[in-house]
């Protein structure tokens, strides 16, 4: 399932004299079961361009088509799964069961389906089915809240997944249990992943491919190593390279002979302890 | 000081979230509270300007009591909160008037009220935007009134609830800019609550908190060190420190504990 933008651009309020623009000219093609990161700072578009991706919004001039074609009558691409950041801050269910099996529910699944799908998804995301599906959404702590709010997306399996900041605010734990997870929706299940995050060091370590906006433009495409080398234009759009990155490229400029593709803790360390150890110091 | 005396508090019966909890900080101290979700240090947070009331044991602010419902109006006057979320603690329709709100609750004069607001607007970098509607900020702007509005109460305690997880970097920096100054020029005692130990970093003291109870205390440098620790917490130490203990572990003892970068940098090439 193939993702095509095309001269995608986005305005807000299009037409009136709050035109906010948004996008400008966004060409984006995404194959199916790729892992695609989006980072950029805040209102550089990217929520826009989650919402563009699934249909929630459509473009005011250029096209969006998932396998060629535009958004179903209902508006949007019913493939496609958006996982909003703070999702636990939308939940709405009395039971975890009505809040996991609404999408379902409006997506028309029949009634005699709905449990199974709703057993199924609770279970991919780690909360024992006979435990969870009569409590409160509220009753849950953060982590578990998020988990719900992804359950109710996959409920609707769909074949893309965008996910805006799935791992904010949780801790090491909570945050390692997502990203396995989502490594497991793609690797398993075979979904494309888009993945929407300000943080450098994940995606350094996750991502085959970045794509950087910036005041709603295109500006880096690529692989991790291509993207972090050009730090001068990261930095001029309020972002970061990942520290362990920046801590090779200072070694660099002090004259030792390290590689610039270390950007993850492990490369960089790697590439240090050869270093020391090449210089016969122990 | 702000003096937590043997603290319990649970939100229902069966699961106490603190359980007593002992801890003292001083005026213009900077002490930083770790755990993993679910530690109790947002609820910790809370006790101290009595948004939760301990079920047995006392938390004092300069010697007045949160039990005491006279005084405790006195303490929220001395200790400023700034919560997770900017868009929950904005209340007014320009960025000056949220800031004068503290104060005029006060019933200051209003010519110290122009003062303050004033300087909490310079010194937090909002002069431009004083006259715009808070929601039409960024995160880390809004953040920043949150603490333009501390400062502007004269709190002499701020507490910050994980203030920048909703930020980027680069909006989380200008929020730590500003926690500094307050720390730096007016002698504010600031209790943070993070997960991001990167943070924690720039804390005199961090105090650990697993269910309920605080596991270890001391510099960061000290508690960072204890790489079993951090992990049996469930946290991450920030890239930096997790290579200094790499290289640590393979030998290079005394890069233990390294977490700034530049500091690294500079041990490293005097190293080889």
């Amino acid at each position: 399932m193939q993702i095509e933008l095309t001269k995608a651009s986005y305005s807000y309020q299009a037409g009136s004299p709050f035109e906010a623009p948004a996008l400008h000219d966004i060409d984006l093609s995404i194959e199916s079961n790729e892992l695609v990161a989006i980072i950029g700072h805040s209102g550089s578009g990217k929520s826009t361009l989650a919402q563009l991706l699934a249909g929630l919004i459509l473009p005011t001039k250029g096209t969006v088509l998932i396998d060629g074609n535009k958004p179903s009558k209902g508006g949007v691409f019913r493939q496609v799964g958006l996982v909003f950041q703070y999702p636990e801050q939308q939940l709405f269910g009395e039971t975890i069961f009505e809040e996991v099996a609404f999408g379902a529910k409006n997506y028309g699944v029949p009634e005699q389906k709905i449990k199974h799908i709703v057993v199924n998804a609770l279970t991919e995301v780690g909360l024992p089915p006979q435990l969870f599906i009569d409590r409160s959404p509220f009753s849950l702590s953060g982590g578990q809240k998020r988990r719900v709010a992804i359950a109710s997306i996959l409920a609707i399996n769909p074949q893309i997944m965008i996910l805006d900041e799935p791992t904010a605010g949780l801790d090491q734990r909570g945050r390692r249990w997502i990203i396995d997870l989502i490594k497991r929706l793609r690797e398993q299940q075979g979904k494309t992943i888009i993945w929407i995050s300000h943080n450098m060091e994940e995606v350094a370590e996750l991502a085959k491919r970045i794509v950087v906006l910036s005041e709603g433009e295109k500006i880096l495409d690529g692989n991790p190593h291509l993207v972090f080398e050009a730090e001068q234009k990261l930095l001029a759009s309020g972002l970061d390279i990942p520290q362990p990155a920046q801590l090779v490229r200072r070694l660099r400029q002090r004259g030792k002979p390290l590689s610039a593709q270390a950007i993850t803790v492990e490369e960089a360390y790697q590439e240090i302890a050869a270093w020391l150890g090449g210089g016969g110091i122990v | 000081m702000i003096e937590i005396k043997g603290v319990y508090f649970a939100y229902d019966e069966d699961t106490p979230v603190l359980k007593n909890i002992n801890l003292n900080i001083e005026r213009g101290e900077w002490v930083a509270i770790i755990g993993p979700n679910g530690s109790g240090k947002s609820t910790l947070a809370r006790q101290i300007n009595g948004l939760l009331l301990p079920d047995s044991g006392n938390v004092c602010v300069e010697g007045l009591s949160v039990l005491n419902s006279e005084q405790l109006w006195q303490i929220r006057a001395k200790v400023a909160f700034v919560f997770q979320n900017p868009d929950n603690q904005l209340v007014a329709t320009s960025v000056e008037d949220d800031i004068a709100f503290g104060p005029e609750n006060l019933g200051l004069e209003p010519e110290l009220i122009t003062e303050r607001v004033e300087n909490a607007l310079n010194i937090t970098g909002l002069q431009q935007l004083r006259n715009k509607p808070p929601h039409l900020l960024s995160g880390g702007e809004k953040q920043r009134v949150a603490i333009a509005g501390a400062l502007a109460m004269a709190a002499e305690y701020l507490i910050m609830d994980e203030p920048t997880s909703m930020l980027d970097p680069h909006l989380r920096t200008q929020v730590l800019g500003a926690v500094r100054q307050l720390h730096a020029n007016y002698n504010m005692g600031i209790v943070y609550v993070t997960n991001i130990l990167e943070e924690a970093f720039l804390a005199d003291r961090v105090v650990a908190l697993a269910n309920g109870v605080i596991v270890a205390q001391g510099t960061p440098e000290r508690v960072f060190a204890d790489t079993t620790l951090i992990s049996r917490l469930g946290l991450e130490l920030p890239p930096v420190c997790r290579i200094s203990s790499l290289l640590a572990d393979a030998g290079y003892e005394r890069l233990r504990g390294i977490g700034d970068l530049d500091q690294l940098v500079e041990v490293l090439c005097k190293l080889s």
